[in-house]
């Protein structure tokens, strides 16, 4: 498959073109997958009560405390209403992983993970953000990122 | 809470059936070598507790699907994630070590046993340690192989 980047200032919005001589299952894929990632938008609440649309690669982690979920993104914290396990299902395909019962996050925002010696998984995240995970989440981690590598 | 209990209830039954599966094979094949005669897998100490050696092996049976249960029960440690897995595992053992010990001493009165008791007890230990150490390396080289595929990205 190639897949090729135009740039040209021609294109002031991003246009997606998937070319092939038929419709057949993998165009069907390959574009609702798409509109999964690009269309996906978490409904979220600023501090002072606005409304704000989020795109889900913009938001760092996802979390439920204190029965509240609140979305992180590098700079700022809103609150979510929607369920975490709902997000779960609605975000699957824009890069989204649980990593507790409590918290899911964006695995293309992960900078690097560390084991202590106690056996505490520590996740970075790019902007700094720590964050723990358990042994049993390290599988479903290590399978989304190889699959995100195949593509 | 309704998953601990859905956890609490299957290992009872399986506890209970293996429990009482190994006590049959124990006693079928000790009895057929004709060693000792009317031989029965329960301690006689226990035994002596009830008034009928059925109700000794009902709750013997019983006890079995306690421990499971118990064992089950306390898997909840797994699921804090700040403690980091080999103090899970620590805590974890030192709970259920708790329930076996008064399953064992108290109940059964295994210290007047000390080869069936050494055997529990190290038994016991050596396979949390070696679950440990497993675990342990299997998740470190799941970490570096998911910090290599970030490096890739």
């Amino acid at each position: 498959m190639q897949i090729k980047a135009v740039i040209n200032e021609n294109f002031k919005d991003l246009e997606l073109h998937v070319c092939k001589d038929k419709m057949d299952s993998e165009v069907r894929e390959i574009i609702s997958t798409l509109h999964g990632f690009l269309d996906s938008k978490i409904v979220a609440r600023d501090e002072i009560g606005n409304t704000v649309n989020l795109r889900p690669g913009e938001v760092i982690s996802l979390y439920a405390s204190n029965q509240k979920v609140y979305a992180l993104s590098s700079d700022k914290q809103y609150t979510v209403q929607k369920k975490l396990y709902e997000l779960e299902n609605e975000l699957e395909k824009a890069c989204f992983v649980r990593i507790s019962k409590s918290e899911l996050v964006n695995y293309k925002m992960i900078k690097c993970l560390d084991m202590s010696m106690t056996g505490t998984i520590k996740l970075v995240m790019k902007n700094g953000y720590e964050t723990y995970t358990s042994r049993r989440n390290i599988v479903k981690i290590k399978e989304v990122l190889v699959k995100g590598n195949e593509r | 809470m309704k998953e601990i209990l859905k956890r609490m209830c299957i290992s009872f039954a399986i506890s209970s059936f293996a429990g009482l599966l190994v006590n049959l094979l124990i006693d079928f094949f000790v009895n057929a070598a004709g060693a000792v005669e009317g031989f029965v897998s329960i301690p006689p100490e226990f035994l002596a507790k009830f008034t009928t050696p059925v109700m000794a092996a009902y709750a013997n049976v019983l006890l079995y699907g306690v421990i499971g249960a118990s064992f089950a029960t306390m898997t909840f440690v797994f699921e804090i994630n700040r403690l980091g897995f080999l103090l899970q595992y620590l805590l974890y053992f030192c709970l259920t070590g708790i329930i076996l010990a008064f399953v064992t001493l108290h109940l059964w009165e295994l210290h007047r046993y000390p080869v069936p008791l050494i055997c529990t007890l190290s038994g016991y230990a050596m396979s949390f340690l070696i679950m440990g150490i497993v675990q342990y390396r299997m998740v470190k080289q799941d970490i570096d192989k998911i910090n290599e595929l970030i490096v890739r990205e």
